[in-house]
């Protein structure tokens, strides 16, 4: 059975603790001391292998990275920062690091090397959101300034580039600060975007195009986003108390379920199901709960927190969700009932982050591993950018440092030589492929018949010695100067060619007889 | 009376030993036979005393015998191995492999014996034939070692060094070459610090062969090469301390390094001739002795340029198999330096002038000219493995790749380059797609459109298509004119167009025309590979690819797929078949890419396509058909497209049918469930009672839907079966007839099992034939779209109400497909019914009941 872990921390300074905790069971896994990282500043790196996890965090107050591994409490690995970066990112498939500073400033790392790819002004107050597509194709930023950019990836790393970027798209239709982003599944001409803020609404984008699909407005201000695996419904996080709170004491801080698909009564009396986005309409989620063009069906919402709500996460497969609120309190919900099933009550100030993952490798404590994973490559950030390759790509010459070289593990098969499927079939190859064969087997027939082929071979032979003697006397003076590090005495190199040749040609001849 | 005679393997063994192993000189003929007899029976096989032993006590004679024979086949073996008879050798060899492989007791007792053996044959003078069987068997049982401690010190430390050696010595078998270097790369992949001492000569015979002078078989080559990637498990000398070592990672950081170099030192003598960054001969000088050691190029030109292409292929296939041989820890990949390596060979290309300066023989750059391809060639292939090993970290580098790309896109289109050449860039730009995505294809798309389209166009024989009648004449010009039509069509790709080209056909040239013999057809390899590029950039960016070069691509396919349907074509009679099994299967993989993905602009294909991959279904290869089917259930969810699994209350679960597991139980299995500790208590009660009722009912809904389903299932497919007739007849006119005509054996299977679907309350039992066919299409259907028919059924179920019942039922388009459906048309219409009245006033099955009354639960506990 696959235990589902999720991990959370606090921005709270008294605090100071990341813990890991089983979902299902709500029993500790691990705590990880000295890290008070501020909202969004956690970002776990995947790694496709069987490597020790990391996860890195960024400590605002500081301006220092701590990096963690499941294999021991304390910080992995600490490295100063640029900038103090107040969010953070990491791609979906673990290779660069994106964070974001109180002064709208971008910063692009790559993990394993620790170059820093890019740093650029993308907003005009602090970034509080940063995300990368489920593609890893373009990342989203979010701000105070009210605005969420939607950059293409593979600009801001291109070394070739050497002007600012500038975004792919601006989604300006927001009118408070930013909060949260979450993209969908598929490629960049399918993903839909979810964009929370301050404003009491949530957005829904097509990244295709980036219009605007559809606006849900809410009663409250959103702080925090959970989307659905399957999209059908995205949930929502208040940071206001909701109008049916009954006191100040005791007031309700709610998750709204938004459903991107709903039933609607027609006039003849049908009921049909249809998505909701499109059109940039509006949609009104929480207000009320009344019927709502001919729509029945009340507020779906998460009653429980009676403090702003900050972080959600939804578990693999969107069955079970976790909330954390500014008072440390964590609540784990059965998503179809919208019961709480669990409270986790060890963090003692707001939490700032939290993530559900598998229980990785490092945490097994089976038989089958001898030796604990290796940690995924990871390289202290640098803090100026590296230098930037020329028009003409990479210098011939370019004799790069081994810390410019990413770190990869290579699998077995990342073979990138499918040449047997279609280029085999080309007729082109196959004729020199026989052509080849056929050159062999006739010098190698010439060789072995009598006759005239006995010069050939004899002069074959000479050649060959002659090259053997050049090669000697090189050597020879090779070991005179003493450039060379330890020469063999017998330059078994060339004699065994020789002999190999020779018998090649021989044998070689008899093969193709044979055959 | 007759008394059974059971054969056991006791018998089976000992009969195979007196019979057929009794001989020296006969043994060899009856080794298939004896191994044969072996392995299907395992009888040699541990299991077998294990389970007769635990059987019972009176079987311990039994056991005893067993082992017995166990000791008379592994003595008689060893005889073999000792026997005088090159061929009794041989075959004990064999029986010898054998026996490691089935029996861990026998392997354990006897490795020791045989491993002496062996090691010891291989110092004796033996035929090749002989010498291959016993170091593939000492590889295997040095293997099979290498996780036992136990053996460590008797077999793998004793005698594995005189085994390296011995294969070292063997070295000048041409014919055993491929054997030991795939033996000397796993010994030293499981035991680098034993092989430590063969390093060197390894070394030495593996580069010996890359060096480009001998024309050797590209298996020897290949082998070499990926022998001497392994060697960096060993590790290497650190030249600068002469007691630390390297570790193998920075062994195979300075290997693939090592290649570059040498690499840059073919490519210095390669372009002498022209104008290009000279990489620095200090810095290339490297350090390996041996990849510095290789023979210098021939003084005389003739001979010096084939040898060096040689050697930067076979240096290349070094190379990748560096990059492809798996690694135990992360390696340091030198990026920079491959590219730089990759940007040089690519710069240099068929248009390059000769350099100027003086001294320049011109006879040497034609040389050069000649064979740059082979040289390109080689770096796609260094290029593409590349990009599949090192995935997101080129991609700071994307821009300059898609340079060159284009660059390579550019000087391969047109006629004058070999297709393997065309192939491989198309293949390059296919990988760099895959890793980069749109940004990339947005970069490359102009020219790469451009060439695509060159590669698809049809012969100018087009005038044939019965849809592009009257568009061009068999001139050498109808290239353009092709490409003018397709764009004149882009805003009716799909059915409009057709009716438009059709129109047009009247008018014009109405003859079938012969294949212009001086028109070159693309050959099939380069069409494969241009479709596959087609079909991912469509996949990829689809809507933002350019409106008219879309048109044009969707439009070509679909006439390819024509004509490759109707038999009418000049080009397939031509001498080569132009659409090729493949080649056809590529077709309708693009069609699929292509509305999957549509675009905004134009009208879609689907309506046409339901008609191609119908006619499809009639190719008589059947790994075509089957991805016929699998694009015609792809139409199907983009005509009916379904809702996702939506969020229901619990309260109430479905019950699964026999066999069957819920979709919700396979999760809570693999995650664990949770406890919902209160329930909406007024809700739940009523749901209970509700559940109560239905407990005792739904046995009997369950068959009342069975019974259903039966009676809805021939609507549909009379419906369907009349809609596919309307499609045939508005756009495949002559196709139902031209298929019975056409094909022998798919076709009359496909009519039968249509048959069958439409008769299905008949059952002709007696057609066993259809039956299968039927089944096997059904079963091909289900591995794949079961999983979302079943979670899907609710939701089609609600959906359902509102949409026309029968609408949805005529675009199912295959037989199978409708059986599959049928299922949940029975819900659907159940719950259509119930739905039709208001709520809470009857008993409702239990699908609809749940689902309506979920949001008033809500608004309640609210």
């Amino acid at each position: 059975m696959f235990v589902e872990l999720a991990l959370t921390s606090s921005s709270d300074a008294g605090d100071g603790t990341t813990y890991l905790w089983n979902l299902h069971t709500g029993s500790m896994l691990g705590s990880f001391k000295q890290n008070v990282s501020p909202l969004q500043s956690l970002a776990l790196v995947n790694n496709p292998r069987n490597l020790g996890t990391i996860f890195l965090s960024a400590q605002a107050e500081k301006g220092m990275m701590h990096v963690y591994n499941f294999q021991k409490d304390q910080v992995f690995l600490k490295f100063p920062l640029p900038d103090k970066i107040v969010c953070l990112a990491t791609s979906n498939r673990g290779k660069y690091c994106a964070g974001g500073t109180e002064n709208g400033r971008i910063h692009i790392w790559e993990i394993a090397t620790g170059i820093l790819h890019r740093t650029f002004d993308a907003h005009y107050k602090k970034i509080t959101v940063l995300r990368f597509s489920s593609d890893d194709t373009v990342m989203f930023s979010g701000s105070e300034d009210a605005v969420v950019h939607v950059w293409m990836v593979n600009s801001l790393l291109d070394d070739s580039q050497t002007d600012s970027p500038a975004p792919h798209y601006s989604w300006t239709d927001h009118t408070l600060p930013i909060t949260d982003i979450q993209c969908g599944v598929g490629r960049f001409h399918g993903a839909r975007v979810v964009t929370s803020s301050l404003d009491h609404t949530c957005k829904l984008w097509d990244l295709s195009k980036g219009v605007l699909l559809t606006t849900f407005l809410f009663p409250t201000k959103i702080m925090a986003l959970a989307f659905d695996p399957a999209e059908r419904f995205f949930l929502a996080a208040s940071g206001t108390p909701a109008s049916t709170s009954s006191t100040a004491n005791e007031a309700d801080y709610l998750i709204y379920q938004a459903l991107l698909y709903k039933s609607k009564y027609t006039q003849q009396g049908y009921s049909t199901i249809e998505a909701v986005d499109g059109d940039s309409g509006l949609e009104q989620i929480g207000l009320g709960g009344a019927k709502r063009n001919g729509v029945r069906g009340g507020d779906l919402v998460f009653r429980g927190h009676h403090h702003p709500i900050l972080r959600l996460a939804l578990n693999f497969d969107g069955s079970a969700l976790v909330s954390g609120d500014s008072k440390g309190q964590l609540m784990v919900w059965d998503v179809a009932s919208r019961q709480m099933v669990r409270e986790v009550k060890q963090h003692k100030g707001a939490i700032s982050s939290i993530t559900t993952l598998f229980q990785p490798v490092d945490l097994y404590s089976n038989t089958t591993l001898t030796e604990k994973p290796k940690v995924a490559a990871i390289t202290p950030f640098k803090r100026i950018p590296q230098a930037r390759m020329g028009e003409g790509g990479p210098d011939v010459n370019g004799n790069n440092s081994i810390a410019d070289d990413p770190q990869i593990m290579i699998a077995t098969s990342t073979s990138g030589v499918d040449e047997s499927d279609v280029l085999a079939q080309s007729q082109e190859h196959q004729m020199l492929e026989n052509v080849r064969r056929a050159y062999v087997g006739s010098r190698g027939g010439l060789s072995a018949s009598s006759g005239a082929s006995g010069t050939k071979l004899a002069q074959e032979y000479q050649d060959l010695q002659l090259k053997y003697q050049e090669l000697e006397a090189k050597l020879a003076s090779l070991t005179a100067s003493g450039a060379a590090a330890p020469v063999p005495a017998q330059p078994s190199l060339s004699s065994s060619d020789i002999s190999a040749a020779l018998s090649g040609l021989r044998s070689s001849g008899t093969k193709r007889r044979k055959a | 009376m007759a008394v059974a005679v059971q054969a056991t393997p006791k018998d089976l063994l000992d009969s195979l030993i007196r019979r057929y192993l009794k001989d020296d000189l006969t043994v060899i003929e009856y080794v298939p036979f004896v191994v044969d007899a072996l392995t299907h029976h395992r009888l040699l096989h541990d299991r077998n005393e294990q389970a007769v032993s635990g059987s019972s006590t009176g079987s311990a004679n039994t056991s005893q015998n067993q082992s017995t024979q166990h000791r008379i086949w592994a003595q008689r073996v060893r005889a073999l191995l000792e026997s005088q008879q090159p061929g009794a050798r041989w075959a004990g060899v064999c029986f010898v492999r054998v026996t490691a492989q089935q029996s861990a007791s026998l392997f354990t007792d006897h490795v020791r014996t045989w491993v002496t053996l062996l090691v010891g044959m291989l110092s004796k003078p033996e035929s090749v034939v002989n010498l291959e069987a016993i170091i593939s068997t000492l590889s295997e049982l040095f293997a099979k070692t290498a996780k036992r401690p136990d053996l460590k010190s008797d077999v793998s430390s004793k005698y594995l060094p005189d085994f390296h050696n011995h294969l070292l010595n063997h070295k000048d078998k041409k014919e055993l070459l491929p054997t030991i270097f795939r033996a000397l790369a796993q010994s030293v992949a499981l035991f680098p610090t034993t092989f430590r001492l063969a390093v060197d000569k390894t070394e030495a015979l593996c580069v010996a062969y890359m060096d480009g002078r001998f024309d050797l078989e590209p298996e020897i080559i290949d082998a070499a090469a990926r022998c001497f990637a392994a060697l960096h498990w060993a590790g290497g000398k650190n030249p600068n301390h002469p007691t630390e070592r390297f570790t193998p990672s920075e062994q195979w950081r300075g290997n693939v390094q090592e290649l570059i170099k040498a690499m840059h030192r073919c490519l210095n003598v390669l372009f002498s001739t022209v104008d290009e960054d000279k990489a620095d001969e200090n810095e290339m000088a490297g350090r390996n002795k041996y990849l510095t050691g290789m023979h210098s190029p021939a003084a005389d030109a003739v001979q010096r340029y084939p040898q060096m292409f040689g050697r930067f292929s076979s240096l290349s296939k070094a190379l990748v198999a560096c990059l492809t041989c798996p690694t135990k820890d992360a390696v340091h990949l030198p990026l920079n330096n491959i590219l730089a390596l990759l940007t040089r060979v690519f710069d240099v290309n068929t248009k390059t002038p000769m350099s100027d300066a003086r001294g320049v023989d011109s006879q040497e750059y034609f040389i050069l000219i000649s064979g740059i391809s082979s040289l390109h060639i080689a770096s796609n292939v260094v290029l593409r493995t590349l990009l599949a090993t090192a995935q997101d970290h080129l991609v700071r580098h994307m821009s300059h790749l898609a340079t060159i790309a284009i660059k390579s896109i550019r000087h391969t289109s047109g006629g004058a380059v070999s297709s393997s050449l065309r192939t491989s860039t198309y293949l390059t730009v296919e990988s760099c797609i895959q890793a980069f995505g749109i940004p990339f294809v947005d970069m490359v798309q102009v020219p790469l459109m451009a060439s695509l389209l060159e590669d698809l166009r049809m012969p100018s024989s087009r005038t044939v298509n019965p849809l592009e009648l009257g568009a061009g004449g068999s001139n050498p010009n109808s290239r353009a004119n092709n490409h003018t039509n397709a764009v004149k069509h882009k805003g009716g790709a799909g059915g409009s167009g057709g009716r438009n080209r059709r129109g047009g056909g009247q008018g014009g040239q109405g003859t079938m025309s012969t294949l212009n013999p001086l028109e070159d057809v693309v050959p099939a390899p380069v069409l494969i590979a241009a479709l596959k590029v087609l079909s991912l950039m469509v996949t990829t960016s689809g809507p933002n690819l350019a409106p008219n070069a879309r048109a044009a691509a969707d439009t070509l396919v679909v006439t390819h797929l024509l004509n490759s349907q109707h038999h009418v074509n000049p080009i397939e009679q031509a001498e080569t078949p132009f659409y090729t099994a493949a080649v056809r299967a590529q077709l309708y993989k693009m069609l699929v890419a292509s509305i999957s993905s549509p675009a905004e602009t134009q009208s879609s294909l689907v309506s046409l396509s339901v008609g191609i991959f119908k006619a499809g279904l009639s190719d008589p290869e059947k790994h075509v058909r089957d991805s016929c089917l699998m694009a015609l259930t792809i139409c199907d969810l983009v005509m009916h497209s379904r809702l996702p699994p939506m969020q229901r209350a619990r309260t109430v679960a479905p019950v699964p049918a026999p066999g069957e597991r819920a979709v919700q139980d396979t999760g809570s299995a693999l995650f664990g469930a949770f406890e919902v500790s209160k329930v909406n208590s007024a809700t739940t009660a009523d749901q209970n009672e509700i559940d109560t009722d239905e407990e005792e009912d739904e046995e009997d809904e369950q068959e009342d839907v069975e019974m259903q389903e039966q009676k809805v299932a021939p609507i549909p497919s009379s419906s369907a079966y009349g809609s596919s007739a309307l499609v045939n007849e508005a756009a495949f006119k002559p196709q139902e007839q031209k298929v019975v005509i056409q094909s022998s054996v798919t076709v009359t299977d496909l009519a039968d099992g249509q048959k069958g679907e439409k008769e299905e309350d008949e059952e002709d039992e007696d057609e066993e034939e259809e039956e299968r066919i039927v089944d096997a299409s059904i079963n091909v259907t289900k591995t794949t779209f079961s999983s979302n028919t079943v979670s899907m059924a609710p939701a089609t179920a609600r959906d359902q109400r509102t949409k026309d019942v029968s609408a949805s039922n005529t675009s199912l388009p295959t037989a199978t497909t409708l059986t599959m459906t049928t299922s949940t048309m029975a819900v659907t219409s159940k719950v259509g019914e119930a739905g039709s009245d208001e709520d809470d006033d009857i008993v409702i099955p239990e699908i609809n009941m749940e689902d309506d009354d979920d949001d008033d639960d809500d608004m309640d506990s609210d």
